[in-house]
């Protein structure tokens, strides 16, 4: 079946709405996770690297409007899209475990690239996010380096949110209709068995 | 046919004033390169004199309301949980007391490397602040365009906004209406968990369908045709003052590198 590259780029703008609306809906319902790199792996997951890279960067840029700040941690959403365009590929989002366990790997780039910009951008110390709630205690009661204790509390306040990401964008992933997936370019991989029968 | 309807579309964007007709791409030049001097210079007196300049500069323009709002709301906590976090992080026995807040005694030092951090990031901030606020993404996007980058990225980038708009509704709606149907929306954490899912696929799964329609709806307006495209808009060219304008930016940038290598190697 000829896959249609243009739909891939007409999902980048709704993989972008999606991490924002997440974030809103997520404030709405008062939930303690911010959910806001779903669009990306969504798409990144569906359509490849590059639009995943895409809807990362624009995400950034579209936040950056509000607080400029936002723009420095754009290659942390863009490392999420080839993390999960690689995953996607390996049909880690096909199962349910394999999707849970890869959110460690999302954490990870989370806390190593996320402690990396926080630290060059605070000055090579500590930040002033919320992960300073976790970072301080941490220094203080295991008396780590600075860097370290930056990169585990970032890991551990993003381990939660990246969880429940990957168990949302996986649910979405099961529910996208065959029709839908058979045009993008990595939907083969999410069509059913079932459905690939019927259509031979 | 209304002559004067089909001129206005011939005409240069006006935007009201000076600064806000400056073209894109120079307003990002001066704005940007401003900002950066904050970051390479990193003392706070001139990264809060920067501040100062920019408030200044934002009730000239006409957007002081909107721009005080904005760089308050992003400041505000930044600049309070980085002094605090200094005071537990930098700790030497040879640093200055400065003052004692409610018994808990304050450094110097780290006082002022917060301020300095702070200073620098509020500098770079408010600059690109006021290029957001006084440019619109259509103009930026035009801009681009005309120095070759492709229409897709003018699409995506605008698309992207009207989708956030357009989902944010649709979000409102879908919200108001699984509580009608009865679905809990407040109550504990769990409660409020379950209703996410029910929310999530109505409004996924439209703004999917609709993605599938746009997309013949586009090629349909020779969105993907190679030639030449047209423009409802059309962008004043980049005038001599503006070139001038740009220049003195980058000088100032190169004057604060070359100010802040001389002073690390201790000749200033």
């Amino acid at each position: 079946m000829k896959k249609d590259n243009k739909l891939a780029w007409f999902l980048v703008p709704i993989g972008v709405a999606v991490n924002f609306i997440f974030g809103t809906l997520v404030l709405m319902l008062r939930l303690p996770i911010y959910l806001d790199c779903a669009g990306t792996i969504i798409v990144a997951a569906l359509c490849g690297t590059w639009p995943g890279v895409i809807v990362g960067l624009v995400s950034n840029i579209l936040n950056a409007i509000t607080d400029p700040g936002t723009l420095l941690y754009a290659p942390l959403n863009m490392a999420f899209a080839v993390l999960a365009a690689y995953l996607s590929k390996k049909g880690v989002f096909k199962k349910f475990v394999p999707t849970l366990i890869s959110s460690l790997g999302f954490a990870f780039i989370g806390g190593v690239i996320g402690a990396l910009i926080t630290w060059a951008r605070f000055g090579f110390d500590f930040g002033s996010g919320t992960t300073s709630v976790v970072v301080l205690p941490l220094y203080a009661a295991t008396g780590l380096p600075k860097f370290i204790c930056q990169i585990i509390g970032e890991f551990l306040c993003d381990l939660l949110d990246k969880v429940i990401t990957v168990v949302v964008c996986y649910f979405i992933l099961k529910a996208f209709p065959t029709r839908f997936l058979s045009k993008l370019p990595l939907g083969d991989i999410y069509i059913s068995d079932e459905a690939k029968a019927l259509e031979e | 046919m209304d002559k004067e309807f089909i001129n206005s579309y011939n005409d240069y964007v006006d935007n009201g004033n000076a600064w806000f007709n400056l073209n894109p791409l120079s307003k990002l030049c001066i704005c940007l390169c401003i900002g950066l001097t904050a970051v390479v210079v990193r003392r706070w007196q001139y990264g809060f004199s920067l501040c100062l300049l920019y408030c200044i500069a934002a009730l000239l323009i006409g957007i002081f309301p909107r721009f005080i709002k904005n760089y308050f709301a992003i400041s505000i906590i930044l600049f309070f949980l980085t002094i605090i976090v200094r005071q537990f992080s930098m700790k030497e026995p040879d640093f200055t007391p400065f003052i004692n807040v409610f018994g808990w005694q304050w450094y110097k030092e780290p006082f002022i490397a917060a301020l300095n951090i702070v200073s620098y990031i509020m500098g770079c901030s408010g600059a690109l602040l006021i290029f957001f606020q006084t440019t619109e993404m259509r103009d930026i996007m035009l801009a681009l365009e005309n120095r070759g980058v492709t229409h897709v990225a003018s699409y995506i980038m605008l698309s992207s906004m009207q989708s956030v708009i357009d989902m944010r509704k649709s979000a409102e709606t879908i919200l108001e209406s699984q509580k009608a149907r009865g679905i809990e929306t407040d109550g504990n954490i769990m409660v409020r968990m379950k209703a996410f899912f029910p929310i999530l696929g109505p409004i996924l799964l439209s703004a999917m369908s609709g993605t599938e329609e746009k997309a013949i709806a586009m090629d349909a307006r020779a969105f993907s045709h190679e030639g030449g495209h047209t423009y409802l808009r059309v962008l004043r060219p980049i005038s001599k003052v503006e070139y001038a304008l740009d220049a003195l930016a980058i000088l100032c940038l190169i004057a604060s590198i070359v100010w802040k290598v001389l002073s690390l190697t201790g000749v200033l």
